[in-house]
């Protein structure tokens, strides 16, 4: 009786912690929100202008979940492009998220395999963000907290694409209100905050300067997207190399 | 039903997927070599580097800074708060109305 109890009562701490990690999660995605709501939004209204329906617009963020390969799958289906041409530059755009997942593995140690499938299902630029820094400051991420963050970010991008489908043809232009930089402003908040905590700041500012000179330069050559991959795995190289 | 919008959704969910999930689960199972977990702490950092630029600089595969001049402007502002505050909500939100107030202003 006394062991079940005490196992009773461990199973509720379990339970406790447990809710509490995944609203934390909740709470650190907030901030991210705005950022991707505004785009959501943005790419709701394109989907429609491209000539989805309600039903293609949201079923691409619930099976695509990537904004950059909305658009552009979106505006190829509009130019009537090949369904392997199509699929072919998902694939291309989305390929960052190889080094994402790959980044993130060392803070996923020990876990079963369809956790960290869960986890990688879901992972997306904003998500990855805010898990590397999470991973930065505690050396290890817990599962719970990564799906509370994963799954509001999921569910906003799916309510922002379908707003945005809806509302788009009210609104005439959401520019005017500066909300399309709010993805850029998330991107810095997030890079410096990356930056401060972790590595030398003579150190952060090479590698970003080589990335952002490796970028300009690839994209004369490659497009914009095989252009990041490139000067992402150069700049994060030249990181090894230098000395502190 | 559209065949030929759901043959692209479904099978650009299938090739999205794979990359996002074969290094977490591969990776977390084997120890890696110290450089290679080196490099990998400084993606974030290169990531994040490249699609701020690409936000800033490109414009339609170009490379343009007068393109998004104002934008450059409103840098300035999003960063320094980045920089003293630390707080992403605050840094958004700096950057929003500093984009609209120049919008409105030029």
């Amino acid at each position: 009786m006394e062991t079940e109890e005490e196992s009773n009562s461990s199973i509720n701490i379990q339970n406790k912690t447990n809710t509490y990690y995944f609203i934390q999660g909740v709470k650190d995605c907030i901030p991210t929100i705005f950022g991707y709501l505004s785009i959501g939004f943005a790419c709701g209204i394109l989907s429609k202008s491209c000539g989805l329906t309600f039903i293609e617009a949201v079923g691409m963020s619930i099976f695509l979940y990537a904004g950059s390969a909305q658009f552009i799958a979106s505006s190829m289906i509009l130019s009537n492009a090949s369904i392997a041409s199509i699929i072919l530059s998902i694939f291309f755009v989305n390929f960052r998220h190889l080094f994402m997942s790959a980044s993130l593995a060392p803070y996923f140690k020990g876990n079963s395999l369809l956790k960290n499938i869960s986890i990688g299902i879901l992972l997306t630029d904003e998500t990855f963000l805010v898990a590397a820094a999470e991973g930065f400051n505690k050396k290890k991420i817990n599962y719970f907290w990564m799906m509370g963050l994963n799954i509001v970010a999921y569910i906003n991008w799916i309510l922002a694409t379908g707003i945005g489908v809806l509302l788009g043809s009210i609104i005439p232009d959401y520019k005017v209100f500066g909300l399309d930089f709010a993805l850029t402003a998330m991107f810095i908040g997030l890079l410096i905050s990356a930056v401060k905590g972790n590595i030398k700041l003579n150190k952060a500012i090479i590698i970003i300067i080589t990335t952002i000179i490796v970028l300009i330069i690839s994209i004369q050559i490659v497009s914009t997207s095989a252009g990041v991959i490139i000067a992402a795995v150069i700049g994060s190289l030249i990181g090894v190399v230098i000395k502190e | 039903m559209n065949f030929y919008v759901w043959s692209v959704i479904i099978g650009g969910c299938i090739v999205t997927v794979f990359p996002r999930v074969l290094p977490i689960t591969i990776l977390s199972k084997i120890k890696l070599n110290k450089k290679v977990e080196e490099f990998l702490t400084y993606i974030p950092i290169s990531i994040l580097a490249a699609l701020i630029a690409v936000e800033l600089f490109i414009v339609d595969n170009k490379f343009s800074i007068q393109g998004n001049f104002l934008e450059l402007l409103a840098t300035i502002p999003t960063v320094v708060v980045a920089f003293k505050k630390n707080n992403l909500l605050l840094t958004v939100v700096v950057g929003i109305v500093s984009v609209a107030i120049l919008r409105f202003t030029f």
